[in-house]
Parts: structure tokens; sequence; C-alpha cells
């Protein structure tokens, strides 16, 4: 199984970059064959990391979430079922080079860095504690997904706004649909951070004894949260416009980022990543 | 028989000429129903739009024809082709063909790769067809420019991008609104660009449409007219907190809406965006108002760098568009060469086979009862060997385009075939 694990690590960021350049074909160049290609290839690199995935569970015992490099593998395969979902939807694939190219990027940094741990610690095989990194994995991949339509959303805006007719222009969908993306995305990850927060902040009750904490990463976490929230509501209760909230969305996952990054490396915290 | 095209466009003839050799559908059939009487051409149709005059027919004497034709424009619209020699033009055979096929993929076209003309050649296709002026040749050559047509429409982006101000106005609306059926537009000013564009929103699907004018009673008749409501200038503000979309084409010499006012406006507006086309010269909204979130404003500027954008993508497109129609053509003069492969041969075999019986006839005396027969057998067996490579040859040649078509006419001239009735174009081979 170890073989078959290592080959995929290498076989997974290798499909996505060849997904990641059949979408930027289509983007760049209205290219006929990628774009009979490239939802296809994005379909068998799913497959095939869903079987990764699968594989590592059973190895470990555990869901592949102990580590952050084992977290951003289940981030890039979750940013790919949503992200399939809306070209299923919307029949556009013009978006799939910006989408894929992010998940590209979290697989890659994923397979290299990726280690098996020494001991596994008691805690990750509780069902809560797997119930709680799962939610927040899924809402980090929603909130992704919202900023990266959030930037899309952005980039078209000012092309109009300023009469640019290039690329952008051309080849991304209306800004209606963008804006719908960004708030539907933001909401749902605004709602799976929720739920683990309140998972995080059970266990923590139940394993440290503890109620809340301004630890960094819960601190930044919660940032994070707050900005979401207001994406969520922004335009029903304080009249947000769309271009507002696709800069908070962008601002939501740069706090994230930051957390999974630099609070990692320039802080200490109780929690185990982000 | 071989195609010719006698017409004038829109590059070689003015507005003025163009109008006067318009034909109506009804002109249209009474000069095909007589060509056909007359049969001075073979087969013929006529196209005829706002930027172009063209007949198009097979005859054995394109000198004859063309002349026909130019007569009849003259006659019937009194326009004297031969002061002006330079508003008509000819083209015979493979020439006229690729014309036809250039004019119906759009690449002939004033606008290049406008859509229409691909509908009005069919038009023009059926009229001929109900007359009977339209025989096999003619017929394969319309479903090729046909097909050509929408080969180009299908496979490149020759006809992609708005290139008027009303197209350009609603492809901008489509960038911003997903919808149009849920949006409403507020037509200010009932000037003929802002009606054309209003009219152009509702074809694509624009929900509702309000007009405000300075005279109401002008408002009110386009609102009855386009099923839209009327609206005094006095109260445009109230509609602007409300619609989705604004053209925007009044006389006003000052700007109409201030930065202030529309800013009050997008306060009542909870963030929707509004897209403003203001094609008002002067402008009728404070450029600076563009400046504002929610607020997408375009002027004519900014239609004509869209148009301009979209129109280079278009060029850019030709070269597909005329490989497009090259294989298309080829497909074509192949299928009518082919059409001159079996006559070819008969007339071949009949010739070899004459010359065989009165050699036959002339020796024969000379042999025996016994080795008559031996010597039918032999000459028969000699004029196969002979024969058999060269219909094989004529029927490669006959699927090799217009290069075999002439190969097949040396096959003619060397052997000294007659044509006659087997004329291909004459209609006594598979009918369509």
């Amino acid at each position: 199984m170890d073989i078959l694990i290592n080959t995929l690590n290498i076989v997974l960021p290798t499909l996505y970059a060849l997904a990641w350049a059949d979408y930027a074909l289509l983007f760049f160049r209205n290219d006929g064959f990628a774009e009979k290609t490239a939802s296809w290839l994005l379909y068998g690199a799913g497959t095939l990391h869903g079987v990764a995935l699968l594989l590592l569970s059973i190895q470990l015992g555990l869901f592949p979430v102990a580590t952050v490099f084992e977290a951003f593998s289940v981030v890039a395969f979750s940013i790919l079922v949503v992200y399939l979902l809306i070209e299923w939807q919307i029949g556009v694939r013009t978006t799939g080079f910006f989408i894929v190219g992010v998940i590209f990027a979290f697989q890659l940094v994923s397979s290299a860095f990726m280690t098996r741990p020494t001991e596994v610690n008691p805690l990750l095989t509780d069902p809560s504690f797997v119930l709680h990194v799962s939610t927040a994995v899924l809402g980090y991949a929603a909130m992704a997904i919202s900023a990266i339509y959030g930037m899309l959303y952005l980039m078209l805006f000012y092309d109009i706004k300023q009469h640019r007719f290039g690329l952008i222009y051309k080849q991304l969908p209306s800004l209606e649909v963008m804006a719908n993306f960004t708030q539907g995305a933001a909401t749902l990850g605004f709602a799976f951070l929720s739920l683990a927060m309140v998972l995080g902040l059970a266990l923590m009750a139940k394993v440290y004894g503890a109620q809340w904490q301004w630890d960094p990463k819960l601190t930044i976490t919660f940032l994070a949260w707050l900005i979401y929230g207001a994406c969520t509501v922004g335009r029903k209760l304080w009249g947000w416009s769309p271009r507002r909230v696709a800069f908070a969305s962008l601002a939501g996952f740069a706090v994230i980022l930051f957390s999974f990054v630099v609070v990692n490396l320039l802080f200490t915290s109780f929690h185990g990543f982000v | 028989m071989s195609l010719l095209v006698v017409g004038m466009n829109h590059r070689t003839a003015p507005l003025e000429v163009r109008e006067r050799v318009a034909f109506s559908d009804l002109e249209v059939r009474e000069i095909l129903s007589r060509a056909c009487t007359e049969e001075t051409l073979g087969e013929m149709f006529l196209l005829s739009t706002c930027n172009r005059t063209e007949f198009y027919g097979l005859s054995n004497d394109n000198g004859v024809a063309e002349m026909y034709i130019r007569n009849l424009i003259a006659q019937q619209k009194q326009v004297d082709l031969a002061a002006h020699p330079g508003y008509a033009y000819t083209l015979s055979d493979v020439e006229s063909a690729r014309h036809l096929l250039r004019v119906a993929t759009g690449l002939d076209s004033m606008l290049l790769g406008e859509p229409q003309i691909l509908g009005q050649v069919k038009q023009a296709h059926q009229l001929s067809l109900e007359v009977g002026a339209c025989g096999l040749i003619l017929n394969r050559l319309l479903h090729a420019a046909v097909s050509a047509g929408k080969k180009v429409r299908t496979e490149t982006r020759l006809g992609g991008g708005a290139v008027s101000v009303a197209s350009a106005a609603a492809e901008l609306a489509g960038k911003i609104f997903e919808d149009l059926s849920t949006r409403a537009v507020l037509l200010i000013g009932a000037g003929e660009m802002g009606e054309l564009t209003a009219r152009h929103m509702l074809e694509k699907g624009a929900a509702h449409l309000t007009i405000a004018n300075r005279t109401f009673s002008k408002a009110q008749e386009l609102a009855v007219e386009l099923n839209g409501n009327a609206l005094p200038l006095d109260r445009v503000e109230e509609a602007l907190a409300r619609v989705d979309i604004v053209i925007s084409s009044t006389g006003s010499p000052q700007p109409i809406v201030s930065e202030a006012r529309m800013k009050a406006i997008l306060s009542k507006r909870s963030g929707r965006p509004i897209y403003i086309i203001d094609i008002a010269v002067p402008r009728d909204f404070d450029p600076l108002i563009g400046r504002l979130d929610g607020v997408f404003l375009h002027n004519l500027d900014a239609m004509n760098l869209l148009m301009e954008k979209n129109l280079e993508e278009r060029r850019a497109e030709i070269p597909k568009a005329e490989v497009i129609v090259e294989q298309e053509l080829e497909a074509f003069l192949s299928w009518r060469a082919s059409l001159a492969a079996t006559p070819a041969i008969k007339h071949l075999r009949e010739r070899l086979e004459k010359i065989r019986r009165q050699e036959v006839a002339r020796y024969g005396s000379r042999f025996c009862p016994e080795d008559r027969e031996e010597l039918e057998r032999l000459t028969e067996g000699l004029m196969k060997k002979i024969l058999h490579p060269a219909m094989v040859q004529i029927r490669n040649w006959s699927g090799s385009g217009h290069l075999g078509s002439l190969r097949i006419d040396t096959i003619y001239e060397l052997f000294e075939l007659a044509r006659g009735e087997k004329d291909p174009s004459q209609g006594d081979e598979e009918q369509e």
C-alpha cells in the first residue's frame, strides 16, 4: 500500500498540473482539444485523489487531517468537488484555469511535504475531533472558492468599469454569476466554520477542561469567521455591493492563509494547525 | 455549361444605385420565370438584399448570358450599366462559385460576418426552387454555400461579438446581468438610436421598458408600440432608483443627472448595480458617476472601443473562414467533375468500339470463318485492356476538382469525342 500511496502522491500533482495546462489553453486560446479534455482530466484526477485519501485513511486508521499537509490535500479535494459541481451547473469552463491552479498549488505543497506521523495522538481518532477538522477543512475549501470568484469578480468589474474589453472580459461569465458564487461559497464556508468552531470549543472543554481563550490561532480563525459572517449577511443587512463582498471574501481568505502559514511558524499554540 | 455571376454590391455601386436595382420577391419570381422560358440561362437564381443584387446562372455562352443579365437590369431598373461599367462585376465559373460561398459566410458582407445574409441566401434559393429556375448544379452549389455559412458560424468566431451600438449595449448588459429577463430598462429620450438600443434589449429578453421623454406624447406613442410605460422626464429619478439598465439619448445641452443626484439615487437601490448606456452627445450623465460603486457607465466612445475590438477579432477569424470556403468549394467542384466521368467513359468506349468494328469489318474477310470469332475476341480483349486503365484514371480525375475536369476535357479533345446530349448540367444524371 505504501508504494501505491507514494505513487499517487506523485501522480496527483502531475495530473493537476496537466489539467491546469489544459484549462490554461482553454482560457487563453479557446483550444478545441482542451475544451473536450479539460473536464475529463479533472474528473480522472479527482477520482484518483479520492482513492488516495481513502487509502491514506485506511493505512493511518484515521481521516488524513492530522497534519497541515494532509489537510492541504483534503482542501484541494474539497475545492475540486465544489468546482466540478459549479462547472456542471453553469456549463462554463473558463474559470477553471484559476480554480485548478489553486487546487494544484495545495496538492503540490501537500505531496512535497507530507510525512507519516511516527506516533498517533489518540485525540486524532476521536470521532468528534474528526468531525471538527473535517468541517473546518470543508469551510476553508468553500472560502477559497469564494475568494477566487471574488477575485475574478473584481477583475471583470474593473475591466468593465474602465472599458477594457480584453481576455478577462471575453472569457469570464457575467458579474452576477460570479457575485452569486462569491456570496454562496462564503455562506457555505461560514456555516462549516461555525460548526467547526462549536465542535472545537466542545472538544476543548472535554479534553482540556478549558473555555474560549485568546490563543493566536483561535483569534485569527475567529476573525476570519467574522469576515465571512459579514459576507453572508452584508448585502441583506447593510446593503453591501457585490464588490464589497468580493473584497471582504478576499480579505477573509488572506486571514486564513496568514493563519495557516505565518501564525504556524511564528507563534506557539495548543492547536495542531490553524 | 459554365457558371457565372453578374452583380453589384456595396463595394462597387453607391447606395442610390443599389436601391434602384433591388428586386422584390414578386419581381424575382417574374424574372426567373421569364429566364426559364427564354433559355439563355440553363439555371438561375437572384440574390437581392440592401447591399447587393446578384444574378447567378448557368450558361453555354457566358458572354451572351452576361449581356442578357445586363440588359435585364437596364430595362427593369433603368440603370445604364454601359455608362458606369464599374458598378457591376462579372465572375465566371470557379470564381463565381467561390464568390457565392464567400457571400453566404458573411466574408463579403459590409459588416464582416453578419449573420442575416445566410438567411437571405436560403430565401433566394427557395424562391428559385419554387419557380423551377434552380436545377441540379445551382442547387448543389447553394447547398454548399449554406453548409459553408453554417460551418463558419459554428466553427469560427467570424460572427462573434457585437459590432453595432445596440448590440454592443446588449452584450455589455449580458456581462453584468446573467439573465436579462428579470431586468427593467429605462429609455430616456425617444431618439432613433436610443429606441433601436431599447428594442435590442427587449429582443434579448429584457423584462420591461419605461420610456421618459420631454415630449410626453411621444413617450406614450413609443410605450404603446413597445408594450412599455411612459413617464414624464421630471420623474426620471424615481425610475432610476428602480430599473437595472438605462439607455439615455436626450438632446439636452447639460447633463441631466449629476454625481450628487446619482449618489442620492444609489442610496435607495440597496447595493443593486445599475448599467447606464449614455449615447447622448453631449452626455446626459456626469462622467464622474462612472466612478461610483454599483454604477457601470458607458458612453459612445466605450461602445466604439468594444465594437472595434470585436471587429478585430472577427478579422482574425477570416483565414479560418476562408479555409472552410475552399473546402466546400473543392467538394462542390469534385462533385461537378464527377458528373463528367460517366459520359466521358461512355463516349470513349463507344469511340474505340466503333474503330474496332470498322477494322474488324475491313480485315475480317481475310480470315477464315473459324478464325473470325477468334479475331472478335482478340480485338475485344485488346480494347478492354487499353480502356481499363483509362477508365480508372478518368474516375480518379473526376474526383479531383477543377483540374480533373480539365483533364477529362483533354480526353474529349484527344479522341475527338462528341459531348452533345451527354452534358451533365442538362440534368440527365441523379437528381437531388
